[in-house]
């Protein structure tokens, strides 16, 4: 059953923009220049039940944007989006209660009380018996191992018991669609661990539709189904996970000191791009023997190395984009 | 019934969050206090000079007056606009926006419970002024008093409600806050009597701060009861009303939320 449907979707948004000096500050007081960002540009995807799709992007990609216009936050400017059958925006009190939306970077929990009293609170807004409350409350603070810190105040709490309790809120009333927004931010790794592996779990077991959005590779291949890659508000590029595991895979990076661009070419025939001091090569990860063993019988090459190809290396290479056909194959 | 029940609930949570911080508490109890304190002591000094003796209430009643005034006026706080710019700017309204629950409720829950300390100490002052002979208020005259209370707060909950959400257009709506703040204390009678303006003035009590603040004091004290006063506030609210229905619909359709 289709639980999200996102249809050439366009939003953009108008930002105030100030030239550096006193003079434009005054300039600009009486006459305002804005800008206009396209955080998301006829951007197309769908997502069923039992699915977790990742969203992969730099910073102002339009990852949280997108999170915001399926959670009926933000209006489109143009595109169709339905979200379990309705549309987000009208924010229908049916819509709310299947809903989640967990901030990674944001509290939502009361900050100076304990979390049992942001629970208790969910469970009177949300409408859930007493025991449904219980039963849920205690499968997820079992699983989420929150115990030991749920009669604590929230501002007192590390990071992770904070997510954690986020989390126990955020699934309490058993919502059909998660949107998750970093949520593995900040995190250490045994947090991260046991966030990832209970929504996997969560959508699994309750047919539910999720989004995550992440920097972080982890979070993505380990939760989701399908990954779509954001680059400046356009998808370029979407499709299962296993695919885009075998995509990455498949490649491999060679770094050299040493040696100019021509000068690996020469030897590669591959051109080569700066990265910070050094000069990189993505190549095929069958071929970086070879290629390797070229280089390093180059009498001026100082040192090289073979690293795991980046999500961000595949993207700036276009072979992402090339490869899947980018929104052609993601409306597919 | 439903928001009723989330509105009951939001205003639990409130007094539990703010209970959190006993000094706040205790000092926010002391802030109501002492104004009305030193307000009383000064016009006590200042009467022994005569100086109101063309002032239309008599010497008791204009310290009571003011007395009143400050404590109705303790419900009419801008903090509740202030909150709502901060929802706005910090992008904590995203978190409200999706609870099942209108903003409107969240919001109300904040007011009345930030507001139930004043309203303690009003029901005791009104109590205490009735049954003492300060006063020649009738039974009527409390109840009209009380109703225009309860229409101008939620008039005024409503109206700071409009300018919060002016954030969405104006980015930052300190500085209209605090010269609408300065305007309505006027407009209400909280600085200068509005009994004291000339004649041609007299079509301002109408106004719904005049309404909310200067008429009931008046109510109280004098014990004049005007009766169209209550179906005037309300046919106010209903207006305030209809223009946040028709701001939150336009607010939500301009409400940009970037960053992450």
């Amino acid at each position: 059953m289709r639980m999200i449907s996102f249809d050439c979707v366009d939003k953009s948004y108008q930002i105030k923009e100030t030239a550096e000096g006193i003079r434009n500050a005054f300039y600009a007081f009486f006459k305002p220049k804005y800008k206009t960002v396209q955080a998301v540009q006829d951007v197309s995807f769908k997502i069923d039940r039992s699915k977790t799709l990742g969203l992969i992007g730099e910073n102002g990609a339009g990852k949280t944007t997108i999170i915001k216009l399926v959670c009926g936050i933000l209006a489109p400017d143009a595109g169709h989006i339905e979200v379990l059958g309705m549309d987000p925006f009208q924010k229908e009190r049916d819509f709310k209660k299947r809903v989640s939306l967990l901030l990674g970077n944001k509290n939502q929990l009361w900050w100076d009380l304990p979390a049992h009293e942001s629970f208790l609170i969910t469970k009177k807004l949300y409408g859930l018996s007493n025991s449904e409350y219980r039963a849920s409350l205690e499968e997820l603070v079992d699983m989420l191992d929150v115990s030991d810190f749920i009669n604590s105040p929230i501002k007192n709490l590390s990071l992770g018991q904070r997510m954690r309790c986020e989390l126990v809120n955020a699934l309490l009333y058993k919502p059909e669609v998660i949107l998750l927004d970093e949520p593995t931010i900040g995190l250490d790794l045994k947090s991260q661990v046991i966030i990832r592996n209970h929504i996997q779990k969560y959508v699994k077991n309750n047919n539910a539709a999720c989004i995550v959005t992440s920097h972080n590779i982890k979070d993505i291949t380990d939760m989701s189904t399908d990954v779509a890659i954001l680059h400046k508000g356009a998808l370029i590029h979407s499709s299962s996970t296993l695919d885009f595991l075998d995509i990455c895979s498949g490649y491999a990076i060679i770094e050299i000191d040493g040696l100019s661009n021509l000068e690996i070419y020469k030897a590669t025939k591959v051109d080569s791009y700066q990265h910070n001091d050094l000069r990189r090569v993505l190549i095929p990860a069958s071929d970086a023997l070879p290629i390797m063993s070229s280089l390093v019988q180059h009498p001026k090459c100082i040192s090289v190395r073979i690293l795991d190809a980046s999500v961000n290396d595949l993207v700036e290479n276009k072979i992402l984009s090339i490869q899947c056909g980018g929104k052609e194959n993601a409306r597919s | 019934m439903l928001e009723v029940k989330n509105l009951f609930a939001l205003i639990v949570i409130r007094i539990k969050n703010w209970g959190a911080y006993r000094f706040d508490f205790f000092a926010s109890i002391l802030g109501m206090v002492l104004p009305i304190l030193g307000l009383s002591l000064y016009w006590l000094d200042t009467l022994k000079y005569s100086v109101v003796d063309s002032f239309l209430f008599t010497p008791k009643t204009i310290i009571l007056y003011y007395i009143i005034v400050y404590a109705i006026e303790m419900f009419f706080s801008y903090e509740l606009a202030f909150s709502v710019e901060e929802d706005i700017e910090t992008g904590r309204m995203n978190s409200f926006l999706l609870l099942p629950c209108n903003y409107l409720t969240i919001k109300l829950a904040e007011f009345l419970s930030t507001n139930l300390l004043p309203c303690c100490i009003l029901i005791a002052l009104t109590i205490v002024i009735s049954l003492s002979s300060m006063i020649s208020a009738s039974l009527i005259a409390v109840l009209v008093f009380l109703s225009l209370l309860i229409l101008g707060m939620l008039f005024h909950f409503i109206y700071v409600m409009i300018l919060g959400l002016l954030t969405v257009w104006f980015k930052n709506v300190n500085g209209m806050l605090y010269f609408l703040q300065t305007i309505a204390g006027l407009l209400a009678g909280a600085i200068i009597p509005l009994s004291l303006l000339p004649e041609r003035f007299a079509w301002l009590v109408w106004n719904p701060f005049s309404l909310s603040i200067y008429v009931p004091s008046e109510t109280l004290l004098t014990g004049t009861i005007n009766i169209a006063a209550p179906f005037a506030l309300a046919l106010w609210c209903f207006v305030i009303y209809a223009l946040y229905r028709i701001t939150w619909a336009n607010a939500m359709r301009n409400y940009q939320a970037y960053g992450g």
